[in-house]
């Protein structure tokens, strides 16, 4: 249970019979930790002494009777922009540094550590959320474990690889056009963006305020569910949180999904994607007696006007910083950033009307199953450090890095709950799958989910090093 | 200085005050209050008798039309005719109307006389006139917005509002004139009902004179910064601008999605309230309207006042023309003895009424040219070109700046909430200044707008109620302020004011 | 592709939009925050060429 194979749900399990402390849980970690994330470069931050301190506190309030949570002694990391307590939150910058350490956790963390998870340390981003790889230029890339020459995806890169690596069972990420599920499949493993304002986003740095989700990664489906269920419901202190009860997803994972009708989104989300992608997504299709395909129209403009939401809204966040030090940004951060600041209003106000369009066409695509299939990503991670070429997609000429987006963009536009689900041996490569659902509905994606983990169509082992 | 001048300053102002703060969120979608809380502090107020006191009003009021309808002392046909012969005799000098629907209202009034001989009252509205501001869609009539841009705008289908009055019985007998789609406080092209060498406010001027003179006993028209109240204040009405989303904007030439309120204008508190309580209610057609609060608006006419909480904000008095300022405070010395507590607040402080102007330009111009676009794109020779400069303008507004805007608004919509726990209503004059002449208009354009222009912004309900004369003889605007969802407050407050006899009651002509 | 502005009065706006928050552009920089607005533009240019119906509602999240 202290190996790199031990799942959250199983730590705990063996930590609340007392068979296993949970300072021996965090120790092992903490030591995996040192022995492996120099090679992978997920941590920005290892916070081993409250990690013990807390795994300390875990295992004498079992000693006492009491019960420390369902997540009991499970290590997690959390992208560096949710705040821990005591910590700077950096979002992937240099200038965070500079700014006080956050006086309390983000409601996510918290609700984490209350169900008795451990929190042991802080993960690598994409500065300021802004891209799709988590090459970042004041920490380094994160290296995705099953190819280090290669990107953990981003923008959360270091939750995506911690978990793969084996160096954590559980993470935290923040999803606005794709980040939670672009790393889960270049890293192979589990990630959950829920519906828009169901997890609070009280206490992490915002990059677009009417596009963020935090959602938790994972490699098994009931640990994902476990996280998540830990941390969704209403916030008071998150103006943009539902005010929804939440609906626990771990008591009905194993409920036959068979009622469910199953389609493929089809037209966009079939081009632009590499045959291993497809060849994944028709693995997942088939498992699930998938026939039905259905399409949205204006895909590509939706992409569009999520793309000038996000500049505009990224930009109005970091204009102080962005007059007073513009240098210490990421230089590519930094042009995007000035451009987004520049965007006319009236282009920002077009976008969100369009927006209002788009949704409603969704919604009416919506009815026509319970849960939709796309692929994650068009293809699999692309090589650390690859040149900034550009591509034509659709007539149009975009950044390869933002195509990376291509089919995560237009779910998250909408506020759509995913899971992303590693196919089991996809390929040389880790290929991911989108599970979508109609809004509030995680549960229905967790079912499924389930199914395909049981019949092996997915599956997320512990990245083996390459020798 | 133009309201082109008036952008410019205003997002210079905002550039230069941009918010540090990250953990300032924006405003996703507006929405300006929670009507439960309304809901439950309106229900601790005693009911009123449904009708304000004073003496009996020398201009048709809403009230009495129909009252004198339904009770057979006047058939619709009569009131309609003396609309009629109103506007004929009033409105060459005056310009109040873009078009008179003589034929179609005399129809109606036909229609409505024969329905009640029949026994069948369509509505508490039954047979009363009403005017309509031209940016707000009657079907079969011409919308125009006063401008040249709309010239074969013919809506095949009236606006929620209007066929809400209509189904309670009003007659509409014409299309106002506006400042040119709403984009100003001053409506230059038509003069005001007690001198015709001033302006009658704006934009909702047409409807303000229509009322003024007794042409019609009631109208319809919108705000967005101080678009009925203003007038209403210049013109010597009451204009009531209802919390956001109360009226639904279905069938209204657009000026800004998140600030546009459909408002009610009137001789009296009451007759506002007749007219609010036909027009309020969720539409399915606007997806921002809301549902009404504290039961029938009438029934708080005439409410005691007693032990109300009064927030008097000293910066709302800062450059009042001082018989303005007199005017007001004698009102609120009325109020005082009729049993209300004033209290003088430091909120909003003078830098919240620049903010807010200056944002809630910018807000409004920004979500204003991008609705325009198109037209400015197809037809912009016909735009003026005051109207065209301040929207191409508005159109290179970076989103950043709008942004920035909306997290400000955020933020003070927060704190007058807070304010407005503490007291019950707030109070300062509607306008800082006595209706300014045509040819010196462009002058006072700030002074005009700048205490209305913060409760729009907020979507808080405001009324303007006229409380006196200034030396020139021409109206006073007092303006009173409640809480979101709190409107019946402002109908109990409102016909307070009425009741003090400070502005009887008479028909310019 | 659609109708993106011409470099010169984009590069003119750039300037003037700038100087308006207070951000200064290295001129090292300036290309390539040209060449990103440029590329948010024409994605506006497709948003705008779409015929969208009238509606009253304030734009608004998901």
């Amino acid at each position: 249970m202290t190996g790199p194979a031990a799942d959250a749900l199983a730590i705990a399990a063996v930590v609340r019979a007392r068979r296993v402390s949970a300072r021996e849980v965090t120790a092992a970690a903490l030591a995996r930790i040192r022995a492996r994330d120099g090679a992978l470069n997920c941590f920005t931050a290892v916070t081993a002494e409250t990690a013990l301190a807390d795994a300390e506190r875990i295992d004498q309030a079992l000693a006492a009777g009491r019960d420390p949570g369902p997540l009991a002694g499970a290590p997690f990391g959390v992208k560096n922009l949710f705040d821990v307590a005591g910590l700077p939150t950096l979002a992937g910058s240099k200038i965070g540094r500079d700014r006080p350490p956050a006086a309390r956790d983000a409601t996510a963390v918290a609700r984490l550590r209350a169900a008795g998870a451990v929190l042991v340390g802080a993960l690598n981003m994409d500065e300021y959320a802004s891209g799709f790889t988590t090459e970042n230029t004041h920490y380094g890339p994160t290296r995705n474990p099953h190819d280090r020459g290669r990107v953990a995806g981003g923008s959360s890169g270091g939750s995506g690889a911690a978990v793969a690596g084996g160096l954590v069972p559980l993470a935290l990420g923040s999803d606005t056009n794709g980040s939670i599920r672009v790393p889960a499949a270049f890293c192979g493993v589990l990630g959950l963006k829920p519906s828009f304002g169901r997890v609070s986003r009280a206490g992490i740095a915002l990059f677009a305020p009417s596009l963020d989700h935090v959602g938790p990664l994972a490699r098994t489906v009931a640990d994902l569910a476990a996280a998540f269920d830990a941390i969704q419901g209403p916030d008071p202190a998150d103006p943009a949180a539902a005010d929804r009860p939440p609906t626990p997803c771990g008591p009905t994972l194993d409920q036959d999904p068979g009622g469910l009708r199953v389609a493929v989104l089809g037209g966009h989300f079939e081009r632009h994607a590499c045959a291993e992608a497809l060849a994944a997504l028709e693995r997942v299709a088939k498992a699930l007696e998938a026939s039905r395909r259905v399409e949205v129209p204006e895909v590509a403009r939706a992409r569009a006007a999520a793309t000038i939401i996000t500049a505009s809204e990224g930009s109005a966040l970091h204009l102080a910083d962005l007059r007073t030090r513009a240098a210490d940004f990421d230089p590519m951060v930094r042009d995007r950033f000035l451009a987004g600041a520049l965007v006319p209003a009236s282009a920002y106000l077009r976008a969100q009307r369009f927006r209002a369009w788009f949704r409603a066409r969704v919604d009416e695509v919506l009815g026509e199953a319970d849960v939709f299939l796309a692929p994650t990503t068009p293809g699999p991670a692309p090589p650390i450090g690859g040149p900034a070429t550009m591509v034509v997609v659709d007539g149009v000429e975009v950044l390869a890095r933002s195509h990376l987006g291509v089919f995560t963009q237009p779910l998250s536009f909408v506020g759509l709950p995913v899971i992303s689900v590693p196919v089991a041996d996809a390929g040389p490569l880790p290929l991911g799958v989108q599970l979508i659902g109609r809004p509030w509905r995680e549960a229905d994606l967790f079912r499924v989910a389930r199914r395909l983990e049981v019949e092996g169509v997915v599956a997320a082992p512990v990245a083996r090093p390459a020798p | 200085m133009s309201t082109r001048d008036l952008f410019r300053g205003a997002v210079q102002w905002l550039a230069e005050h941009l918010p540090a703060d990250p953990e300032l969120r924006p405003a996703l979608g507006f929405v300006s209050g929670d009507p439960a809380e309304a809901a439950r502090t309106l229900g601790d107020r005693p009911a009123g008798p449904g009708r304000a006191g004073g003496e009996p009003a020398k201009v048709p009021t809403v009230a009495a039309t129909a009252r004198a309808i339904r009770e057979g002392r006047l058939t619709a046909a009569a009131a309609v005719e003396g609309a009629l012969g109103r506007v004929a005799a009033l409105d060459p000098t005056l310009r109040a109307f873009t078009t008179v629907c003589g034929d179609a209202a005399r129809r109606e009034a036909g229609r409505l006389d024969a329905e009640q001989r029949g026994g069948r009252l369509r509505g508490p509205l039954h047979g009363v006139p009403v005017s309509v501001k031209d940016v707000i869609h009657v079907a079969g009539v011409p919308t125009t917005a006063s401008s040249r841009v709309l010239d074969d705008l013919v809506p095949g289908e009236d606006a929620c509002a209007v066929a809400r009055l209509r189904a309670a019985g009003a007659v509409v007998i014409g299309k106002t004139e506006t400042h040119e789609f709403a984009l100003g406080v001053t409506t230059p092209q038509s003069r005001n009902p007690w001198d015709a060498a001033r302006i009658p406010g704006g934009s909702t001027g047409g409807s303000a004179i229509a009322v003024a003179t007794g042409m019609t006993p009631g109208a319809l028209g919108t705000d967005t910064r101080a678009s009925i109240r203003c007038p209403a204040a210049l013109s010597g009405v009451v204009g009531f601008k209802p919390t956001f989303g109360l009226v639904p904007t279905h069938g209204v030439v657009t000026l800004s999605w998140s600030m546009d309120h459909v408002a009610p204008m009137a001789p009296t508190v009451e007759d506002a309230a007749l007219l609010l309580d036909v027009l309020a209610g969720r539409d399915p057609r606007d997806p921002g309207s809301v549902d009404p609060v504290g039961g029938p608006y009438a029934g708080h006419a005439g409410a005691p006042v007693a032990g109300l909480r009064i927030g008097v904000p000293a910066a709302g008095f800062a450059g009042a023309q001082p018989n303005v300022a007199e005017a007001v405070r004698r009102a609120l010395d009325g109020l005082a003895a009729a049993g209300s507590v004033l209290v003088p607040v430091g909120e909003p402080a003078p830098e919240d009424f620049e903010m807010a102007n200056a944002a809630g330009m910018i807000v409004s111009r920004a979500e204003a040219a991008t609705y325009h676009h198109r037209w400015l794109a197809e037809r912009r020779d016909r735009y003026t070109e005051e109207t065209r400069a301040q929207l191409e303008e508005a159109a290179q507004v970076p989103a950043a700046v709008y942004l920035a805007a909306q997290r400000l608004r955020e933020a003070f919509r927060r704190r007058m909430r807070a304010l407005l726990r503490e007291v019950d209503a707030l109070a300062l004059p509607t306008a800082l200044v006595e209706a300014p002449r045509v040819e010196d208009a462009e002058r006072f354009l700030l002074v005009l707008s700048r205490n209305c222009i913060p409760w729009s912004f907020i979507g808080f309900p405001a009324v303007s109620v006229p409380c006196g004369r200034t030396a020139a003889g021409l109206p006073v605007g007092l303006q009173l302020v409640a809480p979101p969802f709190a409107d019946g407050r402002l109908v109990a407050l409102g016909s307070a004011v009425e009741a003090l006899g400070l502005y009887p009651l008479e028909a310019c002509s | 592709m659609s109708d993106t502005p011409d470099r010169e009065a984009l590069a003119a706006y750039v300037d003037q939009a700038a100087a308006l928050q207070g951000l200064t552009l290295d001129p090292a920089w300036r290309p390539a925050v040209i060449a990103h607005l440029g590329r948010i533009l024409g994605a506006a240019a497709l948003v705008e060429q779409f015929p969208l119906p009238e509606e009253p509602a304030p734009p608004g999240p998901p």
